[in-house]
């Protein structure tokens, strides 16, 4: 309590959010972030006995990259701290963690989707880059996971649209007429980031 | 130390709300902010009143079951006083 002034006075109130109901006093309701969880946050592998430490090689800075996104703990803190009330800093943590790793590579289409529609359903709002939640992070998670979900979801979208309706790949040109130009730009930047080659 | 707390009182999911002030006095500086809850919930039982209901598990900043939003900031863990904002409300 050092932290505080002698006498100060000191308000204490709930996490508030349309998703995290209050129980009673100070206690609230934080299924939602278990329904999100459920919805992706796995690889529906039998990962069987321990494998050898260099089967999987995965670059460093790749390795960094999903620890400190897979450092997040869901506390809700990002929740609570953002004017939206928006999820997207807990649920960019977990899909890159498994996004950035081969594991996560085969089911990370479905999972971002999923994510992200579970999240919308639940009534957590939208990001609008205040950085609030970066901020009130305790185990510090960056912003950029949610650059990087913004990214994972896009391509997901069109590729998914891809698999879904036509059995080959959509031309530059295509996808220009299909989705218009802000999506286009989107495509580009989704070849340029290795996104397109390496997972669709 | 002494201090006033305005803590949020609601029964259950469906009554409404308010915040009621609590004093108390002789809080070692070395208590933690769960510990100071604590110790009010202590007192609360005593006077037989409704204790706090708050949420806890490893206090220490492992586990992210604590949750609190104190003077207007979410207010965390103890394990994080080198960064600033949740350095503001030690739990």
């Amino acid at each position: 309590m050092r932290k505080f002034k002698d006498g100060a006075t000191i308000v204490v109130e709930p996490w508030r959010a349309r998703a995290f109901p209050v129980i009673k006093d100070l206690i609230v309701d934080r299924t939602a972030f278990d329904s999100i969880i459920q919805s992706g946050g796995y690889i529906s592998v039998n990962t069987g006995s321990t494998p050898d430490s260099n089967a999987t090689p995965i670059p460093k800075y790749k390795a960094d990259f999903a620890m400190d996104a897979a450092a997040c703990i869901g506390c809700g803190a990002c929740v609570a701290a953002c004017k939206n009330a928006s999820a997207m800093l807990f649920v960019s943590a977990k899909v890159s963690h498994l996004a950035l790793l081969p594991q996560g590579l085969p089911e990370a289409m479905e999972r971002v989707q999923n994510m992200v529609d579970t999240m919308d359903k639940l009534g957590f709002g939208n990001c609008t880059n205040t950085y609030a939640c970066e901020a009130e992070c305790p185990k510090l998670v960056k912003i950029t996971n949610i650059a990087r979900l913004n990214r994972e979801f896009i391509t997901a979208k069109i590729c998914a649209h891809k698999i879904q309706f036509l059995s080959r790949e959509l031309r530059p040109l295509e996808i220009f007429l299909i989705f218009g130009k802000n999506l286009f730009l989107s495509y580009l930047y989704a070849i340029q980031a290795g996104y397109w080659s390496g997972k669709c | 130390m002494n201090f006033t707390l305005k803590i949020w009182r609601q029964k259950d999911a469906k009554s409404k709300g308010k915040f009621v002030k609590y004093k108390l006095s002789d809080i070692s500086s070395s208590t933690s902010f769960l510990e100071m809850l604590d110790i009010l919930n202590e007192q609360l039982i005593l006077r037989n009143e409704e204790p706090i209901a708050f949420d806890h598990d490893c206090r220490e900043g492992i586990c992210g079951m604590c949750s609190l939003y104190i003077n207007g900031r979410p207010a965390w863990s103890r394990r994080c006083h080198h960064y600033l904002p949740v350095a503001y409300a030690q739990i």
